[in-house]
């Protein structure tokens, strides 16, 4: 942490000043109500207060090192005795140097003007203060900062939230669906009841869940069945879906709407760029306490897709690794025709 | 007035059927074909010369703005699309209107109204085509492809397949490990509509993909050339070799 004294551009300016106003205070002790001459009363002032001065800037770093937080409070106190010790040892004696090297030696000797258990008192008490103050700098620093984290922290999380909320439903998925509703209520009006039931069903589901939750397997699937058929109503024979499930896997968990991406992507890059009809092939089967979901399809070869930014993918990758802990459960690949993606989910967390 | 002949481009049925359904109702309009996809639409364009077509953006293959490049003569077009974010390089490229899915009847009618008028004052000059082939549009987005049509044949290609760009006056031809195309645009266009991580302009005439360079040599005195991976040799101008120290941060 930066020294208070260099951190603001004032700093240095009311340090000063508050030094020389405890010079003077200790020169008009002297000299108005002790009575001492004026040379005497300035030499002691000058004397005694000018090692503060140095002094006063370097309790900073005692301050910084010792916390009452991580110390404990006798150790905290015993810290600041033993620095105080010296640093009040430090102080009484270069002003009992300075006076002597500057002015000669007189014959009162450490007890020049204020006895020296009076200055050890008076020493302790400017050391305490110090203290205080810093101490006090220091919370009011922490607490900015934190106040600072906090806010960022808030701004983070709701912009992660609102990509995830804006991952959920694709917007061109949304509009191109309702022109296929507006098409059917010409042509099919009871097939474009159907799609808007359809529409509205998966809609709810993917606006519903919290993203942290654990979902059956047999609900998720039947959003991305929902999904598909609706893109299948836009795509016709372009589209072809297959499910293939062991039984027992229905009630086993994935993270809810993880694999929605994956299907949007096998439209994005199946069907949209290809003439041809692109089928997409989903296994589920249960082994080994882990329930393993691959999910493929297969694509023009020739086509030279826009290329995707690749956050789909990244997305489930930084998911997956959130909540199982693991980086190693999804595995895509892609051979000539034909993309697939391997998961795998641990049911035992 | 004469009927007007039009064609509906777009790779779904319904999206197609909608359209043509909203167009009963114009009797002065005549349907000439409907097609899925814009290598059909481009020879359907050229072979059918419509005076009207409606066109969808995403298709496979070809999108509706590949395919616009490629048209011998500009014609009229209204955009039928769920994207937004097309509609200024729409009519950047002339377009008519601007057509988003969902749209109603009134909407629909509306463009074609507008239609009308643009055909009875026609004003497709030799100056508008020009206009059109070489405009350079003024979206930043990058391009990850390049369609390019010789005398029987349209190439789409990668822009990760491609090694250099060299200019030919009004042309470009670019190289890639497979040949050499043609296509007609500027250095300008291409240099900024790729990335500038990805290809450098050595020289007025190259724009080269950094990936492709082997070996930067010195050439005479203050001179410089790139040697390609597949061995090419390409001059590098003196600003050129400035740029490509920069990017290559040496």
């Amino acid at each position: 942490m930066q020294h208070p004294l260099l951190k603001n551009r004032f700093a240095i300016p009311i340090y000063i000043a508050a030094w020389a106003f405890l010079a003077m205070l200790l020169f008009m002790i002297g000299w108005y109500f002790e009575g001492r001459t004026i040379y005497d009363s300035a030499v002691n002032a000058f004397s005694f207060s000018f090692p503060l001065l140095i002094l006063g800037a370097c309790i900073w770093f005692v301050v910084i090192y010792t916390s009452i937080e991580s110390l404990g409070l006798f150790h905290f106190l015993l810290h600041h005795l033993t620095a105080g010790i010296v640093v009040v040892g430090i102080w009484i004696s270069s002003a009992y140097q300075l006076r002597t090297m500057w002015f000669g030696a007189t014959s009162e000797g450490f007890d020049y003007l204020i006895p020296v258990h009076w200055q050890i008192f008076m020493a302790f008490g400017m050391y305490d203060y110090i203290v205080i103050v810093y101490y006090l700098v220091m919370y009011y620093r922490n607490f900015q900062d934190k106040l600072v984290r906090e806010s960022e922290l808030k701004e983070l999380v709701k912009e992660a939230e609102l990509t995830a909320l804006k991952s959920q439903i694709n917007p061109h998925f949304l509009f191109n669906s309702l022109n296929s509703v507006s098409s059917l209520t010409l042509s099919k009006p009871e097939l474009s009841r159907e799609m808007l039931v359809k529409l509205s069903t998966y809609l709810r589901y993917s606006l519903a869940q919290n993203l942290k939750e654990l979902n059956n397997l047999s609900n998720e699937l039947s959003n991305i069945r929902l999904y598909m058929e609706i893109e299948k109503v836009r795509f016709g024979d372009r589209l072809q879906l297959h499910f293939d499930l062991s039984p027992n896997c229905g009630k086993l968990k994935i993270p809810n709407l993880i694999l929605q991406p994956l299907y949007e992507n096998a439209i994005k890059f199946g069907v949209h760029e290809s003439l041809e009809p692109v089928c997409v092939l989903t296994k589920c089967r249960f082994e080994n306490d882990v329930l393993k979901i691959d999910i493929s399809n297969n694509f023009d070869r020739d086509s030279v897709p826009a290329k995707g930014n690749g956050i789909g993918l990244h997305n489930i990758q930084e998911r997956l690794h959130l909540i199982y802990g693991r980086a190693d459960l999804m595995r895509v690949v892609k051979r000539e025709d034909q993309f697939t993606v391997y998961l795998e989910f641990p049911q035992s967390l | 007035m004469e009927t007007i002949k039009a064609i509906i481009i777009d790779d779904e049925s319904l999206a197609r059927d909608l359209v043509r359904s909203y167009l009963g109702a114009c009797q002065d309009i005549e349907i000439l074909g409907e097609y899925s996809d814009g290598f059909q639409g481009l020879k359907a364009i050229n072979e059918l010369d419509p005076d009207l077509v409606f066109l969808d953006v995403q298709m496979p293959k070809l999108t509706g703005f590949e395919m616009l490049e490629l048209l011998d003569k500009p014609c009229n077009i209204v955009f039928t699309t769920a994207y937004n974010e097309y509609a200024i390089k729409a009519f950047e490229h002339n377009a008519i209107d601007y057509l988003l899915k969902p749209f109603s009847n009134e909407r629909f009618q509306n463009a074609v109204r507008k239609v009308k008028e643009r055909i009875s004052n026609s004003v497709t000059s030799e100056d508008q085509i020009e206009k059109i082939k070489n405009h350079n549009d003024s979206s930043d987005e990058l391009l990850t492809r390049v369609v390019v049509k010789s005398r029987n044949k349209i190439d789409v290609i990668a822009i990760d397949k491609i090694k250099y760009f060299e200019a030919q006056d009004d042309y470009v031809m670019i190289y890639t490990n497979e040949g050499r195309y043609l296509k007609q645009k500027t250095m300008k266009y291409f240099e900024s509509h790729l990335s500038p991580k990805e290809f450098c302009r050595i020289h007025r005439t190259y724009l080269v993909k950094i990936d492709w360079i082997a070996q930067l040599q010195p050439y005479e005195k203050d001179h410089w050339i790139v040697i390609l991976k597949t061995g090419e040799s390409l001059n590098v101008s003196r600003n050129g070799f400035k740029q490509l120290k920069l990017q290559l941060e040496i």
